[in-house]
């Protein structure tokens, strides 16, 4: 049987892989083999995460690197500081990654010729190991396997090319449906399966029972009636919202109070504590901060989502919750989903009314699914696995 | 590095520039001229300013060694993106800008504004100073200074070993030296014997500092029992808080190789750590110290006291 060795460098990348992995094991498709990198000066190395998962065997690239030559490390370091990168890098970081990059390189390598797998799987390659991963395993022939992570933004391939290169170095990108396919540089790599990492949630929006009981789990957890209509207020990064989040927030709060239903306010991942949010939702008894893992788990129990651009909203969609695209503010939204059917624009309280109630276009959002999240039937899993398996 | 500040400020004018904001907070009252840059606002324009700058802009089409993967791939996105702080670039107008004769920087590599001043001293033909704040002996400025982009050759530092160092890689250095004011007070054998006692240990103690940048290493050595043969026990003591917690999630049993406090050091015959560390001990190791540092990955020989072996 092929074996194939995934790379889990921060936990969201195992929240996305690890489920690949386990499905391929359980039908027998291929073999599973993971490999770490310690993270930069490991403030959340993959140790940490790898329990959760239940994961105990592991290789490490330290186990294979060489010894980095001096000579090496300063003929970059010449190049990098010669640049105007000096003025807005701090010269740790600048020196630190020259030197961890040559270690990766001759760890990978080492670890590639010592465990021979028989391809690598990937979260993406735009990041510092993944892309020395994948060059190192493409190089010798190996096929190497990326998933859509989320939401695909115009502006990033526009501003930085994002994606034009992300497929350097790749076999195959599995994506979230066929639509997705034009945005890549090698559209010819990319295989549409559907958002894998979804079909668990899917699977459970069908269970009426598992669903009810979840529900009740997490509102009463919160300290919510659970059979009263809920919407989450799901936020992006803070500093890609548009409007003012404490203000927005405020409005939200208090809705909740006239309106009587409740709101579960979840935060970006990499968002970290915000004391400014928690004081505000201690302020509304409907309103509660909910901080857990993953935020599909919310998205499956509420009635709809309050979002602003990412892909929360887009994984909504496919779960089939309505979503509300927050704009108070009425400023441009990158990508508005509402423009594009899939969502609805929130600019006051009586849209707020609206969502919660349903009164949605469901044309609009039918027709956004059917382009945008086709493959949404809970067997993306089984399509990429099986590909993997016979390629 | 204030006390500095103050004996200069006796001869001319001080101008202090930071970008600490806690700095700026403690010290405003005490020094006139002392000014604050404070981070601007993130602009959208940053992601396009930054693939200009680095994807691949300045860094051309330059490969890693003995590879084709272009430079700009690894270090780019990701690594250099996520500390890319386009707010700093003013700093170098801001320096350039102000009329002064002598700078003083502080040794922190992690920030813009020391290495920046150095850089435009240099251009201006003015005189820059750096002076030790923050540990000297890294691996970072061993990189930097060998591959000759360090922009000063005046240094005002504490210690025989920093001075060592320096001159390794600058041979042409001037070192200035600060009276070297700690107190060092390794444990008596006696006292380290006592506090065994009361703990129920004797025989040799070797404790092991836990520094998460080193876990891999850490739990090589603990699967290794060869290499722990010669002690009776062995401890675990972490560096901070984040090893701290780290700890527990990355080697089982650990809470059995935890001792209260500081004890596990106060008890130790050996030290044993993957790296050196000037952060570690600032007054000196309290026992004999050992380092294994594999394949030579953290520099140990060249950042280490003399006094300290390395394996």
């Amino acid at each position: 049987m092929k074996k194939i060795s995934f790379f889990l460098g921060r936990f969201h990348h195992a929240q996305k892989l690890v489920p690949i992995g386990r499905y391929a094991k359980e039908h027998e498709l291929f073999d599973v083999e993971i490999v770490i990198a310690d993270n930069a000066i490991n403030i959340d190395p993959p140790t940490e995460f790898l329990s959760d998962f239940g994961i105990k065997s592991f290789h490490h690239s330290k186990l294979y690197q060489k010894a980095v030559p001096d000579e090496d490390v300063m003929e970059i370091i010449e190049r990098v500081f010669s640049t105007s990168l000096v003025r807005s890098i701090p010269p740790f970081w600048l020196a630190y990654s020259i030197r961890e990059a040559l270690e990766n390189i001759s760890g990978f390598k080492g670890y590639i010729e010592e465990s021979k797998p028989d391809g690598i799987f990937l979260l993406h390659a735009q990041n510092f190991w993944a892309k020395i991963l994948a060059y190192q395993a493409f190089t010798i022939g190996l096929p190497v396997y990326t998933i859509q992570e989320g939401i695909i933004l115009e502006r990033e391939e526009q501003d930085m090319g994002k994606y034009t290169w992300a497929s350097d170095y790749i076999t195959n990108i599995f994506s979230w449906s066929e639509y997705d396919r034009q945005f890549y540089g090698d559209p010819d790599i990319v295989v549409p399966v559907g958002p894998t990492h979804l079909d668990k949630w899917i699977a459970l929006r069908k269970d009426k029972r598992k669903l009810v009981l979840l529900k009740h789990k997490l509102f009463s957890s919160l300290g919510l009636a659970p059979m009263v209509p809920t919407l989450s207020f799901s936020f992006p990064r803070l500093d890609l919202y548009k409007g003012n989040p404490v203000e927005s927030l405020r409005r939200v709060g208090a809705w909740t109070v006239r309106s009587g239903y409740n709101v579960a306010v979840s935060l970006h991942p990499f968002q970290g504590d915000v004391p400014e949010i928690n004081q505000i939702v201690r302020i509304y008894p409907n309103m509660k901060l909910w901080a857990g893992d993953n935020a599909m788990e919310l998205v499956s129990c509420v009635d709809a989502v309050l979002a602003q651009t990412g892909t929360l909203p887009l994984e909504a969609i496919a779960l089939g919750v309505h979503v509300g695209e927050v704009n108070f503010a009425k400023m441009p939204l990158d990508q508005p989903l509402y423009k594009q059917g899939g969502a609805m624009i929130i600019e006051d309280e009586d849209d707020l009314d609206k969502l919660i109630r349903g009164k949605v276009d469901n044309d609009a959002i039918q027709k956004f699914k059917e382009e945008r999240l086709p493959l949404t039937d809970g067997q993306s899993l089984q399509r990429l696995t099986e590909f993997v398996a016979n390629a | 590095m204030i006390d500095t500040l103050i004996n200069e400020s006796l001869d001319g004018g001080v101008h202090i520039v930071t970008t600490n904001s806690a700095f700026f907070r403690g010290y405003s009252g005490r020094f006139e001229d002392i000014y604050f840059i404070k981070a601007l606002p993130v602009s959208k324009a940053k992601d396009v300013d930054f693939a200009k700058l680095a994807m691949p802009g300045e860094l051309g089409a330059a490969t890693f060694p003995d590879t084709d993967l272009e430079i700009w791939k690894v270090l780019s996105l990701d690594r250099y993106k996520f500390w890319y702080m386009p707010e700093f670039e003013f700093v170098t107008e801001f320096v350039s800008g102000t009329d002064w004769d002598v700078v003083y920087a502080s040794s922190d590599l992690g920030s813009t504004l020391p290495i920046m001043t150095g850089y435009e001293a240099e251009l201006l033909g003015r005189k820059a100073i750096w002076v030790k704040t923050e540990p000297i002996r890294t691996r970072e400025l061993r990189d930097i200074m060998m591959a000759g982009q360090f922009p000063f050759n005046e240094f005002l530092v504490d210690s025989e070993d920093d001075k060592r160092f320096i001159l390794d890689y600058l041979p042409d250095a001037t070192i200035h030296m600060e009276e070297d004011t700690t107190e060092r007070n390794p444990i008596s054998q006696e006292s380290k014997e006592v506090l065994k006692k009361m703990l129920g240990l004797s025989g040799n103690v070797l404790c092991i500092l836990f520094d998460k940048r080193d876990e891999f290493q850490c739990r090589e050595f603990l699967n290794d029992k060869s290499l722990r043969s010669g002690y009776n026990y062995v401890f675990l003591h972490p560096i901070d808080l984040r090893s701290r917690a780290l700890l527990h999630t990355s080697i089982p049993d650990a809470g059995s190789l935890l001792l209260p406090d500081d004890n596990a050091l106060k008890i130790a015959d050996t030290i044993l750590a993957f790296r050196w560390d000037d952060n570690y001990f600032p007054d000196g190791p309290p026992t004999k110290m050992q380092i294994i540092d594999l394949r030579s990955m953290n520099k140990a020989k060249q950042l280490a006291p003399k006094d300290i072996s390395i394996k």
